[in-house]
């Protein structure tokens, strides 16, 4: 039987493949993964993992590979550990064990500041190239909430990767696999049953700029146990429904009913959109974000009572006061589970329970009110832009319910300058600038700058503008609304041109884009791309400038490029120069509706973005009067 | 009578010193806040503070037990960003301390005070150290929060250095350290002013010595501290705060003393013995080296081939344990090929001699982890072995730690000032004697500028000396074209396509880069001009933004930057604008460009030169202005004017 499926497996590999040959899959490899082997057995609500994982690493740029990293906390026991390290030749250079690696405990996210994991990593290496890491674990999973799959595909090829599962013949899962499409095989063995999803000669994945959640595909497969009980809380059927169900049961006890529990008033107001408000903003302002994770800890959250004494929590403990005093007050308000922006995509096809953030959602007269606790600058109803138009499950009282998060516009994430540009005698420029930044800009902004001191402002803004410190010296600057929620962050700089305006044969050039360059994804190479671009956010940016001069600096005649204006279906531009006689008043304009641009619209935009490019380098001529 | 006098004499002498020593920091009691704290608002030469810390005290007690260090810290949050600073805190001891009575709490402005449950604070565990981290509760603008321990240990021979400065700005920071009777101790002092140096003096009574001696008390105070922040070209950052290091010389009882500083011999002496015991199966190492040595005469041949051998054969590997060795013995290492940079020293060190050389270890404390203080008898200053060995009638200081470092120079983290030679009781401090020979980096473009004002470069880089170990460790383990997209091609903020890239190292240890690429919106086109800049990348942008720096710039080595442009034009020229010849000088730096033309060639060049490496912090702000200006000039445009159509 095994010949006749590795004589299969020759005859249809290559159209498996896509027609790449074998040896191509490795050309070029900076390591390889030999192997990559799980074998899983369900027992309970439980399951052993073992796996086994063989890496070559064949030069330096493949070390990224040669390390081994393996943690352990109460839902994960590893019950054994051992590393071998071979040289080219096979010989055993080092033999490690659980006990031989280093360890580091109370270590979680870069976020957390105190996680009950304890990581046991080594890093394997010889001078010699190739050599080969071999692993092999095995581990207990506690609940079969953390059983969430496998992954096949990394950025460097896998000669063979099978999953094996091993359970009683009355378990029930769920599984997808993503990139890669893998049929398991099914063979039953007395009262249990053994799936096997395997796959041979995997290539690399490739490394893509600005690409979107969810690209590229990394062959992987998910699972997601029918039923399976995390803490207290038991979830009996796969679907979302059922995962917002087990989400509520989880988080009953630590969600207060009662105000009397919390030393705490309902703010007086004359309706309950101005309620909610009110509690937001406390929440927003008087507590602040810690993470620690110990043991459930990590996935219900502290009691809201506890939350509010300490004045800080983690995303699930700030939404659970937030969500306590919400209701409370008498406002419908559901918990909203959520994998932000950047850190994946959440399958509305496949039910499962890999979220990373939690925040809340409120119903008052059949429209929603979405609201971050975590964001601190954040005003009430605006997600921050990780929150922003993703699939989130919102656990209501009857079930989970896939949404889609609102989407901020063009117009929400906007910079308007405002600048006054002054050509001295001396043909140096004199520059004011007024910035206002709004939506994800200044929450952006806002979180950076305010931890900045007046050395690190200074380098900050003077690089706001293209060529920086090296075109212009910051003479002064004046930051306002820093801390304010309501209005936009306004920053004022007073610059001076490093170099004198381009003047050649008494002619003097300007060019009315002086003071904002293309962003690098308008510059992005979209050739023989075929995945979508990631634009960030939708935004607009707008700039208002008005050119002076000495008044003895005589033009004999000015030249303004004419109007124009471009746009494709997600982007749009203008410039629009107004000579003035005794000034020339510049209006540029640019904006982008989407988060994404898709590869449908690459050709629309690569016109856009040429035209647009051609506007903006028109230049402005002042042509001096002959002496 | 008498005893009455003495009896009562002591009862009023230990509440003296208990009042002193609970009282001390300008009285500070625990949670008593003043009201001029309570108002306290950003010190005037840092008036940009979010939080400050408004003292910082440590009592030291040395007791034949023990050390025990109480710390108090109070900090003031002034605006909210100052809660994000300072609502998380944390501080790390030896995995042997013991730590007593840790409490912390939050102080409102009205005067509340809420604690930190002892529940909430968590220890992580990195391994050889340990680390308490908590989050204050309740806090906003105008808080104060404070913390106080003790920290127990036994390390009476290397007591803990004390920080008077740190991230935040301090208002006051004292250390006290008290000595009871019979101990003595040296202290070295780092980055305090003259006049603070010395410590003030006090003798307390101690009831508990039998023969009536008293302990010493030495109190050191430092008020106004900037906070010290990462700049560029800094080495160890605790080498620019102000600090004090004390060291057990010897402790005496009325019957005894025992010297615990016999001066650098002895602990040399000592660290042999570490060595020997790491080193095993001799007769291998000499087979080996036999083996690599056959047919060679000159002793420098030898060396050369020896250490080949090693940074070839042997993988360096970062030290996961923490004290120098990884491998238990010698030959674990040689069986494994890999090992710390100090094994693969040792090793050099036991082949040299192998060899018949003149060989030893000689201990470093590398630029970027500590700064040598040959008044400090402590180990605890060196953190590499290197090799010297001694090829009559010259020498050479080795370390094989990187691929890329030549016979007979350093690594450019190695280029201590001092070091420990370990030769047993013969150990002695030395001078380490690097090579100076500047590194050298050329950049060499050519610009061809197309009639559509299409600019097609090719780029030649060589990497000479420092310049090769350091890019060519990055090239090993980036991608090539990240490589060149990050340390090149990316710097110039516009759109380009690349054609070719090659990488080579040659005999000497040069590293050659080669690019070739076309950028497309390089050139601007201003009628029948054409405007554009000579193309740089390395020091495109002051990298001193800083209008103020509290401490030295360390470049750590001499070096050239040579950059050359040659352009052409494949429109006719008529006419050519070039930038004015630019010559900056300042002492231990010079900057020079010059153009040339011959009608339709532009030849732009330009040479960086730093030719001594550290600058002191009164010279930062020339400095400064001379790295504004030579980077300004990237910006200087040539304008070529080229036939109408």
């Amino acid at each position: 039987m095994s010949r006749w499926l590795i004589t299969l497996l020759f005859i249809f590999l290559p159209s498996a493949l896509g027609g790449i040959e074998v040896n191509d899959i490795y050309a070029g490899a900076d390591a390889i993964y030999n192997y990559k082997i799980w074998e899983c057995e369900i027992k309970g609500d439980q399951a052993e993992v073992q796996t086994r994982f063989s890496v070559t690493i064949l030069n330096a740029r493949g070390t990224d590979y040669n390390g081994v990293v393996e943690y352990e906390n109460d839902f994960r026991k590893i019950k054994r550990l051992k590393v071998r390290l071979l040289d080219a030749n096979g010989n055993i250079i080092a033999e490690d064990d659980k006990k031989d690696l280093n360890k580091a405990c109370g270590f979680g996210d870069s976020y957390e500041l105190y996680s009950d994991v304890c990581t046991y990593y080594k890093e394997y290496a010889l001078q010699k190239y190739p050599y080969t890491v071999e692993y092999e674990l095995i581990y207990d999973v506690k609940s079969l909430f953390f059983w969430q799959g496998a992954k096949f595909q990394h950025y460097i090829p896998v000669r063979k990767a099978s999953y094996r599962l091993i359970c009683p013949s009355d378990f029930t899962f769920k599984y997808k696999c993503y990139g890669l499409n893998i049929e398991p095989s099914v063979a039953p063995e007395g009262d249990k049953i053994i799936y096997t999803w395997e796959r041979d000669d995997i290539t690399a994945l490739q490394r893509i700029d600005s690409a979107p959640d969810g690209y590229p595909a990394g062959g992987s497969i998910s699972f997601m146990a029918d039923s399976l009980t995390l803490g207290d809380a038991a979830l009996v059927g796969a679907d979302w429904k059922n995962v917002g169900k087990w989400h509520s049961r989880l988080w009953e006890s630590c969600i207060i009913k009662e105000i009397d529990t919390m030393v705490w008033r309902l703010p007086v107001t004359d309706d309950k959109v101005s309620t909610a408000q009110a509690i937001y903003d406390e929440v927003r302002d008087k507590t602040r974000y810690v993470s620690v994770s110990i043991g459930i800890g990590g996935w219900k959250p502290e009691n809201a009572v506890l939350t509010q004494d300490r004045g800080y929590g983690d995303c699930k403990g700030l939404s659970a006061l937030l969500l306590s005093r919400l209701r409370l007050a008498g406002i419908e308000t559901y918990p909203v589970l959520a994998l932000t922006r950047g850190d994946g995509l959440t399958d509305v096809d496949f039910p499962n329970v890999v979220f990373n953030h939690v925040f809340v959602v409120s119903v008052i007269d059949n429209d929603t009110i979405w609201m971050d606790p975590t964001c601190d600058f954040c005003r009430f109803g605006d997600l921050p832009y990780g929150d922003e138009k993703i699939n989130v499950l919102v656990s209501t009282d009857s079930g989970g319910v896939i949404v889609v998060t609102p989407s901020s516009q063009s117009e929400d994430n906007k910079v308007i300058k405002e600048s006054h540009i002054f050509i001295n005698s001396g043909g140096e420029m004199e520059i004011d600038v007024k910035a206002d930044y709004y939506g994800n800009f200044s929450l952006a902004k806002r979180n950076k700058m305010e931890k900045l001191d007046n050395d690190e402002t200074r380098a900050y803004l003077a690089d706001l503008l293209p060529g920086g410190e090296r075109k212009y010296s910051l003479r002064n600057y004046n930051i306002m609304n820093l801390s304010s929620i309501e209005q936009p962050l306004t920053i004022n700089m007073q610059l001076s041109g490093n170099k004198k305006v381009d003047e050649l044969n008494h002619v003097v050039y300007i060019n009315p884009n002086l003071l904002e360059t293309l962003g690098s994804s308008e510059t992005l190479n979209l050739d023989g791309r075929d995945i979508p671009v990631d634009w960030g956010y939708p935004y607009t940016l707008q700039d208002n400038i008005i050119i002076a001069w000495d008044s003895s600096l005589v033009f004999d005649s000015i030249y303004i490029p004419p109007d124009d204006a471009v746009e494709c279906a997600l982007a749009k531009a203008s410039c629009h120069i107004i000579n003035a006689t005794d000034s020339i008043i510049v209006s540029l304009s640019s904006s982008f509706f989407d988060y994404v641009l898709p590869v449908e619209q690459f050709d629309n935009f690569e016109k856009y973005r040429d035209t647009k490019k051609a506007i903006l380098s028109r230049y402005i001529r002042l042509y001096k009067k002959s002496e | 009578m008498s005893d009455h006098i003495c009896f009562f004499r002591r009862i009023f002498l230990a509440s003296a010193v208990i009042i002193l020593l609970f009282s001390s920091a300008f009285g500070q009691k625990w949670g008593k806040v003043s009201d001029e704290e309570l108002m306290q608002g950003p010190p005037n030469d840092y008036p940009e503070a979010n939080a400050i810390v408004l003292f910082d005290v440590g009592r030291m007690e040395v007791s034949i037990e023990r050390v025990e260090l109480y710390r108090h810290v109070r900090i003031k949050i002034l605006n909210r960003a100052g809660v994000d600073e300072v609502g998380d805190v944390g501080f790390s001891y030896d995995e042997e301390d013991k730590i007593k009575g840790l409490q912390a709490q939050t102080i409102t402005p009205d005067g509340s005070k809420i604690k930190v449950d002892k529940k909430d604070f968590f220890t992580k565990k990195p391994g050889g150290h340990e680390y308490i981290t908590f989050a204050f509760p309740s806090l906003d603008s105008g808080c104060i929060i404070e913390y106080k321990y003790t920290n127990s240990n036994e390390r009476l021979h290397r007591l803990d250095a004390w920080y008077f400065q740190g991230d935040l700005y301090t208002l006051y920071s004292e250390f006290s350290l008290i000595l009871n009777p019979g101990f003595v101790y040296s202290s070295a002092t780092v980055q305090l002013p003259p006049e603070k140096r010395e410590p003030e003096t006090e003798y307390l009574p101690n009831p508990d010595d039998m023969y009536g001696r008293r302990n010493q008390k030495f109190t050191w105070r430092l008020t106004d501290l900037p906070p010290i922040k990462d700049e560029p070209y800094m080495s160890f950052r605790d080498n620019y705060l102000a600090s004090i290091y004390n060291q057990l010389v010897s402790y005496e009882t009325a019957h005894s003393k025992w010297d615990y500083i016999k001066g650098w011999p002895d602990i040399g002496e000592k660290f042999q013995t570490f060595i020997e015991e790491y080193v095993d199966r001799k007769k291998d190492v000499g087979k080996i080296t036999d083996s690599l040595i056959a047919g060679l005469t000159d002793p420098l041949d030898k060396a050369k081939a020896i250490y080949e051998y090693i940074i070839k054969e042997i993988k360096t590997h970062e030290n996961d344990r923490g004290y120098y060795f990884s491998n238990d013995k010698m030959s674990t290492m040689l069986e494994n090929k890999s090992g710390t940079g100090d094994e693969k020293n040792v090793l050099l060190t036991q082949m040299l001699k192998s060899a018949g050389l003149s060989a030893w270890p000689v201990l470093i404390g590398t630029r970027d982890k500590t700064v040598f203080n040959p008044k400090l008898y402590q180990t605890q200053q060196f953190n590499r072995i290197i090799t010297f060995v001694d090829i009559k009638p010259t020498f050479y200081y080795l370390d094989a730690t990187s691929g890329y470092c030549p016979f007979g120079v350093l690594p450019p983290e190695s280029r201590a000032t001092g070091g420990l030679l370990i030769d047993g009781r013969n150990s002695e401090l030395v001078k380490i004697v690097v090579d100076e020979t500047k590194a050298y980096r050329k950049d060499m473009t050519y610009m061809t500028i197309d009639t559509d004002g299409v600019a097609r470069c090719s780029t030649s880089v060589q990497f000479c000396g420092y310049f090769a170990s350091s890019y060519g460790e990055r090239w090993d383990t980036k991608q090539p074209d990240d490589f060149v997209k990050d340390y090149f091609l990316d710097k110039l903020d516009v759109a380009y396509d690349m054609d070719t890239l090659n990488f080579s190292q040659d005999s000497l240890g040069m590293l050659e880069l080669d690019i070739t690429y076309s950028l497309d919106d390089y050139v601007r086109r201003l009628d029948n001009n054409v405007v554009l800049k000579p193309i740089q990348y390395y020091f495109r942008e002051n990298p001193f933004k800083s209008e103020k720096r509290f401490f030295p710039v360390d470049f750590n080595f001499p070096f050239v930057y040579q950059n050359v442009v040659k352009m052409t034009f494949n429109d006719d020229v008529v006419s050519q604008t070039l930038p004015e010849p630019l010559n900056l000088e300042i002492p231990g730096a010079s900057y020079t460009r010059s153009c040339m033309s011959d009608g339709t060639n532009i030849i732009i060049q330009s040479q960086l030169s730093v030719d001594n490496p550290y600058f002191p912090q009164e010279s930062y702000s020339r400095l400064r202005e001379f790295f504004v200006q030579a980077t300004a000039a990237v910006e200087d445009e040539i304008v070529v004017s080229i036939a109408s159509e």
